[in-house]
């Protein structure tokens, strides 16, 4: 147990110290590619979290697309520097989040995705309809962050993406772990012992959203540009949650581990295959997805576990 | 272990030289160019016409060669995502050292491609096929070093709307529909001014989700209104559909007018034969355009038909006028390139703003728009489905054809 506490903290450091390091000794693209691959963690360990409550969910571009647009327009409407317009995203991604969840959350597994999908798709269309607000079709235009400096950027983004993973920790040492894996696993049998299943499910929810309102604040301001059609694709609903299904779902380092190796996989087959990238990456996920049903994570914990057996205490259930 | 991390380390060492070295080594022999189009998604139909017309050029390009070196066009996949088009523009500028940039499709990719430009002093050199939003040309334009060869949005609707005063007996009244999206509501509010403004009656503006499956509301509400025309800003498939629904509902304007997306032949294959006769269309450009060859380059800007001719040839399949502008986009950064006699940005740029010519596309000039330095190809064209082909009618000095009006109701057909 104490060798694995060993190897873990070690990881975590030597990942911290590359983090922190490596950046200073990358140029454009690679800073910009370190951008998009801290907002995909933030994305898919946010979306982590809705599944350590079970909730089965495709709204996620929603609520990127709500903290894009809150951003953008409080500093296209009032001036507000970037910061204070990512937290404005970020509460107002939440509270949108706190009222649909109220409603929709009562709904489960495919029916509760298919209401998530048409929240995103009924918000774009609410702000493609009111352009004398949010410029419609047209599209806000900002300034360069940092005037266009990649390496800031990225540890802006990079602050963003340790949240969601550090509240993912959060949650597996706390009350909420069990919690969250009771509704996870017989909602009906979590209700029966006393839990306001409705009201975690609404929390984990509104946690979620925030995460990626929070990111989704910083984008505008990073592309200098956005429309509906790219605040709310629902691409980046898919991406949020093939990344932590392939890196491992429920674990903290699954979604982190995912979104690294799918953006940069991703980018690699992009520059390589020309055309036919989409239809490689497309197999390889599916014979990953197949082959590895508890993803990345699982299969090193499979690896490492052979080579360094871990004595199991009976009695003990697993609770993940 | 310490076998893997020997194997590990060779194995990056060799990778880092594999990727350096040859980059190190092609750079003093080629001419590199960098072209982001959107490869794959919902843009790569229009991408890989751009992207032919480019091979093309570089291939006639590198027959005689550009200062005694090699055109190399590096084309990267944006996937029609923002965050996308910005990696590899960034991944053109920094890891392979690119002279210019050439192409690309789409407004929002282009905002984001050039806000990501705005750091670098000086800014990278492009001649952009893609960025036709009005947006861009204010946000943009006055860049010296940003050559626009595609018709800003007002360009359509300046020429549909003298298309419409020449036309006789002069409609009078023009419901315009549109699709919801950048697209169709930029153009269909420049429509509005433009009509207004030159006195026709625009009885009604309104808009529609793109890839709707049935307009028929629209189409009866226009309908009751019997406009002279009906003007609708849309994409293919809604054209199909309005096509259509409007033969079912017997709905009778006088005109039927679009933009470009009526032009393609799978259009006029969709909606069936002789459905879309008399219906006229915005265009860019057309293979039946007649330009003569230019006198200055006549080996890369042969005529129209000769250049649509050797096209079809290799390609086996008509041009689109993507496929021309990213062509001439290319030839005229060689040209410009030779002009200057060196890779020297500002010396390009300005042997580039010298460039007068004929082209297959017509004539070349960058000259000043709206609030642009630097644009060029001003001209659009109207044209009318006849017969099943396709003849131009508008302007008169490049008309192939007479204007049948108005148009024969779908009861006398």
């Amino acid at each position: 147990m104490r060798r694995r506490v060993t190897v873990a903290t070690t990881g975590v450091a030597v990942l911290g110290l590359a983090c922190l390091g490596v950046p200073f000794l990358l140029g454009n693209y690679g800073l910009h590619l370190l951008v998009l691959v801290s907002m995909y963690v933030a994305l898919s360990a946010s979306w982590n979290i809705l599944t350590l409550a079970g909730q089965l969910t495709l709204g996620h571009a929603g609520f990127f697309g709500v903290g894009a647009y809150t951003s953008a327009l409080l500093a296209l409407r009032l001036g507000v520097p970037f910061p204070l317009g990512m937290a404005g995203g970020a509460v107002g991604a939440a509270i949108l989040a706190a009222g649909v969840g109220f409603i929709c959350l009562r709904l489960r597994g495919v029916y509760l995705a298919i209401a998530t999908l048409s929240l995103v798709e009924a918000l774009k269309i609410v702000v493609l309809n009111v352009p004398d607000f949010t410029e419609g079709p047209i599209g806000i235009t900002l300034s360069p962050v940092f005037r266009g400096a990649r390496l800031p950027a990225y540890f802006v983004m990079l602050g963003v993406a340790i949240l969601p993973v550090l509240a993912t920790v959060w949650i597996k040492r706390s009350k909420l772990h069990v919690i969250f894996g009771s509704i996870r696993e017989d909602e009906g049998a979590a209700q029966m012992l006393g839990i306001n299943t409705t009201a975690y499910k609404v929390f984990a929810f509104a946690l979620s959203a925030f995460f990626a309102g929070l990111a989704g604040g910083f984008y505008p301001h990073y592309i200098t540009y956005t429309v509906p059609d790219t605040a709310f694709n629902i691409g980046l609903s898919i991406e949020a949650q093939i990344m932590p299904i392939l890196g491992g779902l429920y674990t903290v380092a699954g979604p982190v581990v995912g979104a690294v190796v799918l953006t940069l996989v991703g980018e690699y087959l992009r520059t390589t295959f020309g055309a036919a990238n989409l239809l490689i990456y497309g197999i390889a996920m599916v014979l990953v997805i197949l082959w590895f049903p508890d993803g990345l994570v699982g299969l090193g914990r499979r690896w490492w576990q052979a080579r360094v057996p871990v004595p199991v205490r009976e009695g003990v259930a697993d609770v993940r | 272990m310490r076998k893997m991390t020997m194997a590990v380390g060779l194995g990056l060492l060799f990778g880092s030289l594999g990727m350096v070295l040859p980059v190190a080594w092609a750079a003093e022999e080629e001419i590199r160019i960098g072209a982001v189009w959107g490869l794959t998604g919902p843009q790569a139909g229009v991408s890989q016409e751009g992207r032919r017309g480019m091979e093309m050029a570089q291939d006639l390009l590198n027959k005689k060669g550009v200062l005694g070196r090699k055109i190399r066009v590096i084309f990267e996949d944006d996937k029609a995502d923002p965050a996308v088009a910005v990696s590899a523009a960034e991944k053109l500028i920094t890891q392979d050292k690119v002279v210019a940039f050439v192409g690309g499709v789409g407004s929002t990719i282009c905002n984001a491609m050039l806000g990501a430009f705005e750091k670098y002093t000086p800014k990278p050199l492009g001649t952009l096929t893609g960025c036709g939003a009005t947006t861009i040309e204010q946000r943009f334009g006055k860049e010296r070093g940003y050559f626009f060869v595609h018709p800003w949005e007002y360009y359509y609707q300046t020429t549909m709307r003298d298309f419409l005063l020449s036309v006789t007996p002069r409609p009078q009244t023009v419901f315009i529909a549109h699709e919801d999206r950048l697209y169709g509501t930029s153009h269909s509010k420049m429509a509005e001014e433009y009509f207004k403004e030159a006195g026709f009656k625009v009885v009604a503006r309104e808009s529609f989700k793109s890839g709707a499956p049935d307009l028929t509301p629209l189409l009866t509400r226009a309908k009751a209104m019997n406009p002279d025309v009906f003007y609708w800003i849309a994409y293919g498939a809604d054209a199909v559909l309005v096509t259509k629904q409007g033969k079912e509902l017997n709905f009778n304007p006088r005109m039927y007018a679009s933009t470009v997306q009526l032009g393609t032949q799978e259009y006029r294959d969709a909606v069936g034969k002789g459905n879309a006769e008399t219906f006229v269309g915005i265009t860019v450009w057309e293979p039946i355009a007649a330009f003569p060859a230019s006198k200055e380059w006549p080996e890369v800007f042969p005529s129209t038909r000769d250049w649509v001719r050797d096209y079809t040839t290799r390609f086996k399949r008509e041009p689109h006028y993507y496929s021309i502008m990213s062509y001439v986009a290319l030839v005229a950064t060689a040209k410009g390139i030779e002009a200057a006699g060196s890779l020297e940005r500002d010396r390009v740029l300005g042997a580039m703003e010298k460039i007068n010519t004929m082209t297959p596309m017509g004539p070349l000039k960058f000259s000043p728009s709206k609030f642009a330095v630097n644009h060029a190809f001003k001209q659009m064209m109207i044209f009318q489905w006849q017969k099943g082909e396709k003849v131009l009618v508008f302007p008169r000095d490049v008309a192939s054809g007479m204007l049948m009006h108005p148009f024969p109701a779908w009861t006398q057909r």
